[in-house]
């Protein structure tokens, strides 16, 4: 198939259906507004870091939309500007994670024999093995991380559970009669792998990746929120970190705006992911869709 | 249940554990700076000692002598931790199994509590809403569990921290119990005890129950569309039977694995929302050893959490054919 | 035109399915009478709205399912399509038992054979003792030929296909019910457990003297079992009579080439002819009779207009413009 048939094809079968699912739709368009805050907001509303401590716990204002901070910074800005930090804390990993789950997951699968059984152990003790403890273990002992790093930690502890799922798919469909006579045609590891499996695989794969995007997400904040290592300021987590912990901008009444504002963004973004999870495993999970 | 099977299990468990402790010491050993290192510099700040005594402090205080090659570290680990020895805290100078004993029951009492709730009044929603499919308690089931499920248990604390705690004052902010109480069985005690655990028991149920009422939802949805529920119907079985015999029970039996899982994996999960209430949990030392670089506690932690981890593994595994009679081995 | 004689009368059923694209006229104009104690087998393919009638009259049509028309008269008195839930819950099983097609997984895999018995007895305010329903149960899976107490300690996955199958046949007949309605009961079995279940269902009958109906595609198995056959096409039923005449000497062409089609272990093989063509859109059913495309004697009027219900012999009925 040529280049812009395969996208087509890829278009029809997973964005399309995806898009009809009213909440998905809802969920992708809360993150198309993030993506757009993300690149562009930092352009309208550049950061001002300069601190003025007369200007400490400011209520919203023209000036400032959603307040200062314990340093008199704008926050709105600072959660501008912080987007791209979360948004890419979220996918890479997620992206990281995918590639793992599906690479151990389909050999794990389809490997038989001893080589087979242990990928099988990996996976089990990775999954035995509590992901945001291990996670927090590991982040602790790195004083501080760059977004690479960080998206590799978390990915770690992500994968595992995906894998699982498509290494049972894989020996459910491995003992299906397509598989079979492409062995017998001796078609070679590769081609059965990428041309036979991978087509029914996909859906399991898609649903897994946005899984882990709001698994990622929720590992990311709270990892930042405990404020174990250093890490870019401006991301929500490191920022609720500051407004709770460094700042006392809990007890204090007319500080609220500050981390409630940080509040409400973590949620809106959690939302979006939750509406996009649950709307593409409506759609490509068949014993959930309604009756037409 | 014959004993060959009850030998696998145990014999997995063990092995699991073994393999997922060895994990945890290529890491500790993996991470950049050596903890040994590390401790002996905090103790120097700590105490305003030579590097050598400090250095002698850290040795005792870790599970393994750093100066000796890495093999060798590795079985003086297992020793310890055979011997249930997990070294002493640097931060709070006691042993670390007492920290542990400790703090441990306040988790299990706030995690369980979190846990039963959210279990039962999730499932319990869940159904209604799948039986009652497409209707407006449906629509409303679905939607409140998608909103909270956006709510994970450190925001859900920090609102009511806010709102609850700060603005209002309804429910105290910190620790699990009031300082000027002498703990004892008396009904002040007590009822002290449960108004400072509200706090985090809501932080920790809301995104449960969310999970809870979704998953049994969704479920019984996949189960009404089975042929037995539909041949119950036309053998004439009222609707409350089939209710409870023929959906619930089938879309009960996976969450409630999930449901045993969770009590092992509750350990790790509390960190956030003891964290913000200062509830002196097993979670909050853990965040607090991590913070303070506190080795021996940190390690004392993890391994508790894993153990639990694959106990209640086990345990389910052991329990669950005995409730679900597809999973029982001939 | 109510008649004690027939233990069910099917007067001009219309039913629909309602999908995306439009609606699946699953069932048009379905007209038959079922004999008290006679065994009737409707046959027809796969997807050719069998199981709809089926579906119709019981009253077990999925959500997006609907009856349009007609009626469905039991025992001479009482219209099946109009009766209220509560009164049709009290007729289910107790008068007419019905036996669902996906034997797989008809029964509840986490409870026990028997206490799927004691369910329908007690939601059925029927009061017999646990001892009388085990009793009465063991009865019943020997009428069928299980081992009893084995069976009714088991749970559906240990038990095979074919057993399982009897189980429900067993449990159909708890409460000596008049009419016993079967969806596709031996389709989903190997030959030999196939060649059992009809031996039981002949057993059955002859015992009981129940009156059966059973929706099958397999032409040889209600030949066997049937006194009476309807043969559904395309939604219609397009001939309905006694299985010796429409065997022997088939009216409609559609029946006819059924026959034909059929291996014969006498006849030769140039003999057997499939019926040449695809099966009809019930989305977008042909106009006039719905088997003209592919009928060899199809003439200017079947395309336009819908055949008629001809009585050709008594008790014989064809849709056919060849009868008129």
């Amino acid at each position: 198939m040529s280049g812009i048939e395969t996208i087509k094809s890829a278009y029809d079968t997973y964005l399309r259906p995806v898009i009809k699912n009213r909440k998905a739709l809802a969920g992708l368009l809360i993150l198309t507004f993030f993506v757009v805050l993300a690149l562009i907001g930092p352009y309208i509303w550049p950061l001002q870091m300069e601190s003025d401590f007369s200007k400490r716990f400011l209520p919203p204002s023209r000036e400032h939309p959603l307040g200062t901070d314990y340093f008199g910074i704008d926050v709105f800005r600072q959660i501008v500007h912080g987007t791209r930090v979360v948004l890419a804390v979220t996918f890479l990993p997620a992206l990281i994670g995918t590639i793992l789950a599906t690479s151990i997951g389909i050999a794990a699968g389809y490997i038989g024999g001893i080589p087979g059984r242990v990928l099988n152990g990996i996976i089990d003790i990775f999954m035995t093995i509590p992901s945001f403890p291990a996670l927090l273990l590991m982040a602790a002992f790195f004083r501080e991380a760059n977004i690479v790093l960080l998206s590799f930690i978390i990915a770690i502890w992500l994968w595992a559970q995906p894998a699982k799922t498509i290494a049972a798919q894989v020996l459910s469909l491995r003992s299906m009669e397509f598989v079979e006579a492409a062995e017998i045609l001796e078609l070679g590891k590769f081609h059965i792998i990428f041309k036979e499996l991978m087509p029914h695989l996909m859906p399991y794969i898609f649903i897994q990746f946005v899984n882990m995007i709001r698994a990622a997400f929720g590992a990311s904040q709270g990892l930042m929120f405990l404020g174990l290592l250093k890490f870019n300021p401006t991301h929500w987590g490191v920022m609720l970190n500051i407004a709770v912990y460094q700042s006392g901008a809990l007890y204090v009444p007319y500080a609220i705006f500050y981390p409630l504002s940080i509040l409400v963004f973590m949620i809106l973004l959690l939302l979006g992911f939750v509406l996009v999870s649950y709307g593409v495993e409506e759609t490509f999970n068949p014993r959930l869709r309604k009756y037409e | 249940m014959d004993g060959k099977y009850l030998l696998k299990r145990l014999a997995s468990f063990f092995i699991f554990l073994w393999a997922a402790l060895t994990i945890t010491f290529i890491l500790v050993h993996l991470m950049p700076g050596d903890p040994a290192y590390m401790l002996a510099h905090q103790y120097m700040q700590n105490y305003g000692i030579s590097f050598e005594d400090a250095y002698q402090m850290a040795k005792a205080s870790l599970s393994w002598d750093p100066t000796k090659p890495l093999w060798v570290r590795y079985i003086e680990y297992f020793g310890n931790l055979v011997r249930g020895n997990l070294g002493t805290s640097i931060l709070y100078e006691q042993s670390v199994n007492q920290i542990i004993a400790k703090s441990i029951p306040w988790t299990i009492f706030v995690a369980s509590i979190s846990l039963l709730l959210s279990f039962m009044f999730g499932v319990y929603l869940g159904s209604n809403a799948a039986w009652r499919r497409g209707s407006k308690v449906d629509s409303a089931v679905f939607f409140s569990g998608i909103v909270l499920s956006s709510f994970p248990s450190f925001i859900v604390a920090i609102l009511l921290v806010i709102f609850l705690g700060v603005k209002f004052g309804i429910i105290p902010i910190g620790g699990a119990y009031s300082e000027d109480l002498v703990p004892g069985f008396n009904l002040r005690f007590i009822t002290d005890v449960l108004y400072h655990a509200i706090g985090p028991i809501i932080a920790l149920s809301v995104e449960r129950l969310a999970g809870y009422m979704l998953g049994m939802r969704n479920n019984a949805v996949s189960i009404i569309q089975e042929d037995f529920v539909n041949f119950a119907a036309m053998r004439g079985l009222k609707d409350s039977t089939i209710a409870k015999k023929y959906v619930r029970r089938p879309a009960l039996l996976p969450l409630i694995t999930s449901l045993a899982i969770s009590l092992g994996f509750m350990f790790g999960g509390a960190t956030l929302a003891e964290s913000v209430f200062r509830y002196p949990g097993i979670g909050y030392q853990y965040a607090q050893a991590l913070g303070t670089r506190d080795y021996p506690l940190i390690m004392g932690i993890f391994t508790v959490i894993i153990t639990a981890v694959l106990l209640a593994t086990l345990v389910v595994e052991l329990v669950y054919p005995l409730i679900d009679p597809r999973v029982r081995e001939k | 035109m109510s008649d004690e004689k027939y233990i069910l009368q099917v007067e001009d059923l219309n039913a629909v399915y309602l999908v995306r694209e439009g609606t699946i006229k699953a069932s048009v104009d379905i007209n038959f009478e079922v004999p008290k104690g006679s065994v009737m087998a409707i046959v027809g393919e796969s997807a050719s709205g069998k199981s709809t009638i089926l579906e119709a009259i019981t009253r077990t049509l999925p959500p997006n399912g609907r009856i349009l028309s007609g009626k469905a008269i039991y025992n001479g008195k009482i219209d099946l399509l109009k009766l209220d839930n509560s009164k049709l819950r009290e007729l289910r099983w107790k008068e007419i038992a019905i036996v669902a097609q996906a034997v797989q997984n008809a029964l509840n895999p986490t409870i026990s054979v028997f206490e799927h018995f004691v369910d329908t007895v007690e939601d059925h305010n029927v009061n017999w003792s646990k001892e009388e329903i085990r009793e009465r149960a063991s009865k019943l899976l020997e009428l069928v030929g299980l081992d009893a107490p084995r069976v009714l300690r088991s749970y559906p996955h240990e038990l095979s296909g074919g057993m399982r199958q009897r189980v429900l046949i067993a449990l159909s007949l708890l409460f000596e019910p008049n009419l016993l309605i079967l969806d596709e009961p031996t389709s989903a079995l190997d030959v030999l457990t196939q060649a059992r279940i009809i031996n039981v269902l002949k057993d059955v009958h002859k015992k009981t003297g129940i009156t059966v109906i059973f929706v099958t595609h397999d032409l040889p198995v209600a030949a066997e079992l049937a006194n009476y056959m309807g043969v559904v096409y395309g939604g219609n039923m397009v001939e309905k009579g006694e299985t010796g005449t429409i065997v022997k000497r088939p009216y409609h062409p559609y029946t006819q080439a059924l026959i034909n089609s059929l291996l014969s272990t006498v006849g030769e093989v140039e003999k057997i002819k499939p019926i040449p063509g695809e099966p009809p859109s019930l989305l977008n059913p042909p106009s006039g009779c719905i088997f003209h495309p592919r009928c060899p004697y199809a003439t200017e009027i079947c395309k336009k207009e819908k055949p008629p219900r001809i009585e050709v012999k008594p008790g014989h009925f064809v849709k056919c413009w060849l009868y008129k």
